[in-house]
C-alpha cells in the first residue's frame, strides 16, 4: 500500500467490511459502503462491487490522464472523470476519489482525511451513479420525482431551484417519493419510465421547516448540513407523464404553468443532465439522442410557484390540477 | 453571395415537426432552426454557393428578394459564428 494511505479499518463512520447489496437507480451495488437505498438479497446479481480503499489526500484537479468529463463550481469545488490507464477516476475535488474498474465492474473509494466520511455514500448515490449510467448511454437528469395516482411528475433544475422543496410539498400532500436530486429515465415502446432513487429528500436550510410536516422520526441532519426527510419510497418504476421546471417566485400569488413547445423543451432538458461537462463525444451524442426522445414524448412545463416559507397549502393541488390535461390518458 | 457554404461534421441533429434541433459537439452549443432555417440546413449538407441557396428559397417561399437575401446572410453568419458551418470565399 502506498505510503501515507491507510487501510479502511482506520476509517470511521459509514465504512465497514460487511458487504450488502443495494438497489438504486436500477443498479445493484454490492457495497462495503453503507448506502441509503433498499437492501436486496445478497445473492442477487450485482452490477458494481464497491469497496473501501481508505484515506488519501484528494487534490483539486483531475487526476492525470484523459479527461472524459469535468465540471467546476465557485470556490474550487467540482468534479472530473478521467481515464487513467486500466481504470477511471471520478474525483470530487478535495473530497473523494472513486476508482472505477469497468472490466471488473468494481469501484474503490478513497476519501480525503479532511472530508466527512459520510459524504462518500451521498456521492455514490448521486453524481457517481449518474456518471456510470450516463457513460453507458442512459439518461439521468438533475431532478426529483414524485408519484401520484400511479404516474410520475419530475421537477428538473439546477441546484437551489426548488426541486427538493416541491417534492417535499408533494409528499407531504400524500404523493410517493420516487427520487430526490438524481432521476434515471428510460424510454421504450411502452413509455418513459422513472427509476426509484434516493429514499430521502434533502432540504436546504431555507426550506428545512417543511420537515415539520412529517413525523419527527423521519427527519435528521445530513453530512452536508441539510435537513433530510426519510419517506416511504415508491418501490417500482413509474411512467413519467410530465416534467416541470420550477421557477420560485416571492411575488407570485398562484401557481402558473406554461407548456413549452417541443423544440424549446428539448433545449431546456439538455441543460439539466445530472453530470455535465462531458468531453467524450460518444456520451454527448448518446445524451443528445435520449434527451431529444424524452422531450418529444413527455410534456415539459415552466411553473411559476409562489415561494415560501411559508408555503401555501394550495400549491400541490393547483399544480396537479393544471397538469391534469397533460397527464390524463 | 458567391461564397460556398457547407454544414460542419461535428454535430448531431434531429428533425422535429419540420424544425431542426442540434448540438455542435466541439463547443457544446445547442441550436434550434425553424422550418425555413431547416430548409437552409438541408441544402448545405453538401457544399453550395450562397446564391444557389437563395434561389432555392425564392422558389420555395413567398418572400421579397431583398428580405430573403438579408435574412439568409444573417442566418449563415450566425451559423458560422457558432461553428456550425464552413464558409469558403
Amino acid at each position: 500500500m502506498p505510503k501515507g494511505q491507510e487501510a479502511f479499518p482506520s476509517v470511521p463512520g459509514r465504512f465497514r467490511r460487511m458487504m450488502r447489496t443495494y438497489e438504486l437507480h436500477g443498479l445493484r451495488f454490492c457495497s462495503e459502503l453503507e448506502l441509503d437505498a433498499p437492501v436486496v438479497p445478497d445473492n442477487s446479481p450485482c452490477d458494481w462491487v464497491v469497496s473501501c480503499g481508505g484515506l488519501s489526500t484528494v487534490g483539486d484537479q483531475p487526476v492525470d490522464g484523459q479527461i472524459l468529463m469535468e465540471r467546476r463550481f465557485d470556490g474550487g469545488l467540482g468534479y472530473a472523470l478521467t481515464e487513467s490507464g486500466a481504470f477511471q477516476v471520478f474525483r470530487v475535488y478535495s473530497t473523494c476519489d472513486f476508482r472505477i474498474f469497468p472490466v471488473e465492474r468494481r469501484i474503490e473509494v478513497w476519501i480525503d482525511p479532511r472530508s466527512n466520511h459520510g459524504i462518500a455514500s451521498l456521492l455514490l448515490a448521486g453524481a457517481v451513479s449518474a456518471c456510470l449510467l450516463m457513460a453507458a448511454g442512459e439518461c439521468v437528469l438533475h431532478a426529483s420525482a414524485v408519484g401520484r395516482s400511479g404516474k410520475a411528475v419530475a421537477f428538473v433544475g439546477n441546484s437551489g431551484t426548488g426541486k427538493s422543496t416541491l417534492a417535499a410539498l408533494c409528499c407531504r400532500a400524500g404523493a410517493a417519493l420516487i427520487t430526490d436530486d438524481t432521476l434515471r429515465l428510460r424510454c421504450d415502446e411502452t413509455g418513459t419510465w422513472c427509476y426509484p432513487g434516493a429514499r430521502e429528500i434533502r432540504l436546504r436550510s431555507n426550506a428545512a421547516s417543511l420537515a415539520e410536516g412529517f413525523a419527527p422520526e423521519m427527519a435528521y441532519s445530513t453530512v452536508d448540513q441539510r435537513t433530510a426527510v426519510r419517506i416511504a419510497q415508491a418501490g417500482s418504476k413509474f411512467p413519467l407523464v410530465a416534467i416541470v421546471i420550477p421557477q420560485p417566485s416571492r411575488t407570485a400569488h398562484k401557481v402558473e404553468l406554461i407548456p413549452l413547445a417541443r423544440g424549446e423543451a428539448i433545449l431546456h432538458l439538455h441543460g439539466y443532465s445530472r453530470t455535465a461537462g462531458w468531453r467524450d463525444k460518444r456520451v454527448i451524442k448518446a445524451q443528445f439522442e435520449v434527451l431529444t426522445r424524452i422531450g418529444q414524448r413527455v410534456p415539459v412545463f415552466k411553473a411559476t410557484i409562489p415561494w415560501g416559507p411559508p408555503f401555501s397549502e394550495n400549491i400541490v393541488d393547483s399544480l396537479f390540477q393544471q397538469l391534469a390535461p397533460a397527464t390524463s390518458p | 453571395m458567391d461564397s460556398i457554404v457547407v454544414a460542419g461534421n461535428d454535430q448531431v441533429t434531429t428533425d422535429l415537426d419540420g424544425e431542426t434541433i442540434g448540438l455542435q459537439m466541439a463547443n457544446g452549443i445547442y441550436f434550434n432552426l425553424n422550418p425555413v432555417g431547416t430548409s437552409v440546413w438541408k441544402l448545405i449538407q453538401e457544399p453550395r454557393k450562397v446564391r444557389r441557396i437563395y434561389e432555392e428559397l425564392i422558389k420555395e417561399y413567398t418572400v421579397q428578394p431583398e428580405v430573403c437575401e438579408r435574412d439568409l446572410l444573417a442566418l449563415l453568419q450566425q451559423l458560422a459564428e457558432a461553428q456550425l458551418v464552413i464558409v469558403e470565399s
